[in-house]
C-alpha cells in the first residue's frame, strides 16, 4: 500500500517552541510551491523523518509532502539515491530541484534544510554577481555529497553552499548525508572528521569550504 | 595561568640513549617532523615502564605518521642505559630516551617538580615547525595511553594539513537525532 502522510504523526518533537516560530517566519517568505518527496523504509529513522517532514509541510500553505517506498517511482529512486534511506528530495513545480537530505536534518543541519526550502520557494537572499558567475563556470555534471554530523558547525555552512550551487546550476546535485546513519559509507571513505565532501563518487575532499572555495573546486572538475 | 599551545621550542642540548648508543640531541633534531616529548618522573620505577612499553608498542604507528618519539626523565643517559641493561622492557625500546639531569627540558616545558628533581608525567606534541599543538600533564601516579596519543597525533596532522575547518566525528550508531538549532544569520 502506498505510503501516505497521514500514516505518520503530523508533528515532530524535533520542531518545538522557538524553532517552530523561526521556521514560520522563514517559510512565510516562500513565493512558490515546494514539495518534499520522502523515500522511506520501515525503519525508525524513516518514521522520524516522516513526522519531521509532515510537521514542516504543515507550516506553510506553499509546502506539501509526498511519501514513497523504494521501487514505487524509479525516477525518484535514482534522483534521491534509494541506497541511502531515509532520503528527502526538494521538488518544485518544474520538478526535482537537485537538493537531497539523507537522514533527518536535525542539529545544525536544520539551517541548510531551511535554506533549501527558501531556494526552491524563490525566497533565498540573492547572490552577488561574482558568485553567480563562478557558479556558472561549472560546466560538467557534479554530484556533491556532503557527509556531516548534526553537531558540526562547519558542515551546515558547506551544505548550504552546496545546495545553493545546485539550485543555481542545473548540472549540480547536492546531497546532505548524516554519516552517522550510514556506517558503510563511513567505512568506505574512512570518515573520522566532518565535513567530508565526495564529488562524483570519486574525489573525497575534507573540511569546510567557503562558497568561493567550493565553486572554484567544482569548476576545476 | 597561561597555556602553552603555539609555544615554540627553545634551544637545548642534552644527551640521550638510543638503540645502545649515547647521542647528543638539540632542538634542531626535533624540527622538520612531528615530535612527541614524553616526560616521566624517573627510571627504575614501576608505573613508568608500563607507559614506556605502551609507547614502544605503538611506536611503529608514530613513525608511520612521520613522528619521532622522545622519552625524557631527569636521569642521565647513563642511567637510561643501566635501566635498559637491567630490564628487557626498556631494552626493547627503540625511540630515543633523553637524559635531562639539569632540568633544561623539564623547565622549558614547565613540568619540573623542583623539590623532587623529577618531571611530572607530561606529553607534548610538537609540529614540524617546533610549536606545541597539544599537551597533557598528569600528576605522578596517573598513566597515559599511547593509542590515544597516536589518535591525537593523526588529528593534529589532519588539522595541520587541512586547516581547522573540520569537526571530529564521534559516531555512536543509534544515537538520537539532535534537536535542531536554526541559525537565522545567512537566511534572512
Amino acid at each position: 500500500m502506498p505510503l501516505q502522510p497521514e500514516h505518520y504523526p503530523a508533528k515532530s518533537p524535533l520542531i518545538a517552541g522557538e524553532l517552530e516560530g523561526q521556521l514560520n517566519q522563514l517559510l512565510s517568505k516562500l513565493s512558490a510551491p515546494v514539495t518534499l518527496v520522502c523515500l522511506l523504509d520501515g525503519g525508525e529513522k524513516s518514521a522520524e523523518m516522516a513526522a519531521f517532514v509532515n510537521h514542516v509541510a504543515g507550516l506553510s500553505p506553499l509546502l506539501s509532502c509526498k511519501f514513497l517506498s523504494p521501487g514505487e517511482d524509479p525516477a525518484v529512486d535514482a534522483a534521491l539515491d534509494a541506497s541511502l534511506l531515509p532520503a528527502t528530495g526538494v521538488y518544485t513545480e518544474a520538478g526535482f530541484a537537485r537538493m537531497v537530505f539523507h537522514g533527518i536534518p536535525g542539529g545544525k543541519e536544520i539551517t541548510g534544510f531551511a535554506g533549501a526550502l527558501l531556494n526552491a520557494g524563490n525566497a533565498a537572499k540573492p547572490l552577488d554577481k561574482p558568485t553567480l558567475k563562478d557558479i556558472g563556470k561549472i560546466k560538467k555534471p557534479v554530484d556533491i555529497r556532503v557527509c556531516v554530523s548534526l553537531a558540526c558547525h562547519h558542515c551546515a555552512q558547506l551544505v548550504m553552499s552546496a545546495q545553493r550551487v545546485a539550485w543555481e546550476n542545473p548540472l549540480v546535485t547536492a546531497h546532505m548525508i548524516d554519516a552517522n546513519l550510514y556506517p558503510a559509507l563511513v567505512k568506505q571513505y574512512q570518515i573520522q572528521r566532518v565535513p567530508l565532501t565526495v564529488l562524483n563518487g570519486t574525489q573525497a575532499v575534507p573540511g569546510g569550504k567557503t562558497m568561493a572555495e567550493l565553486t572554484t573546486l567544482l569548476a576545476r572538475l | 595561568m597561561a597555556h602553552m599551545i603555539g609555544k615554540e621550542l627553545e634551544p637545548f642540548s642534552v644527551m640521550g640513549y638510543h638503540q645502545g648508543e649515547f647521542k647528543p640531541f638539540t632542538e634542531k633534531d626535533l624540527l622538520g617532523h612531528w615530535s612527541v616529548l614524553f616526560f616521566y618522573p624517573a627510571d627504575f620505577t614501576f608505573v613508568c615502564p608500563t607507559e614506556l612499553k605502551d609507547l614502544a608498542e605503538q611506536y611503529a604507528g608514530f613513525q608511520a605518521e612521520g613522528c619521532e618519539v622522545y622519552s625524557v626523565s631527569e636521569d642521565t643517559h647513563f642511567v637510561h642505559k643501566a635501566w635498559a641493561d637491567a630490564s628487557d622492557t626498556i631494552q626493547a625500546i627503540s625511540y630515543p630516551m633523553l637524559g635531562d639531569p639539569a632540568g633544561v627540558l623539564a623547565r622549558q616545558f614547565g613540568v619540573l617538580v623542583e623539590q623532587e628533581g623529577q618531571a611530572l608525567r607530561a606529553t607534548f606534541l610538537l609540529n614540524p615547525e617546533g610549536k606545541i599543538v597539544l599537551y597533557e600533564i598528569h600528576d605522578m601516579g596517573i598513566g597515559r595511553n599511547a593509542e590515544e596519543l597516536l589518535r591525537k597525533l593523526q588529528a593534529a596532522k589532519f588539522v595541520h594539513e587541512h586547516g581547522d575547518q573540520v569537526c571530529p566525528a564521534h559516531w555512536h550508531p543509534g544515537e538520537e537525532t539532535l534537536t535542531p538549532s536554526l541559525d537565522l544569520v545567512g537566511l534572512l
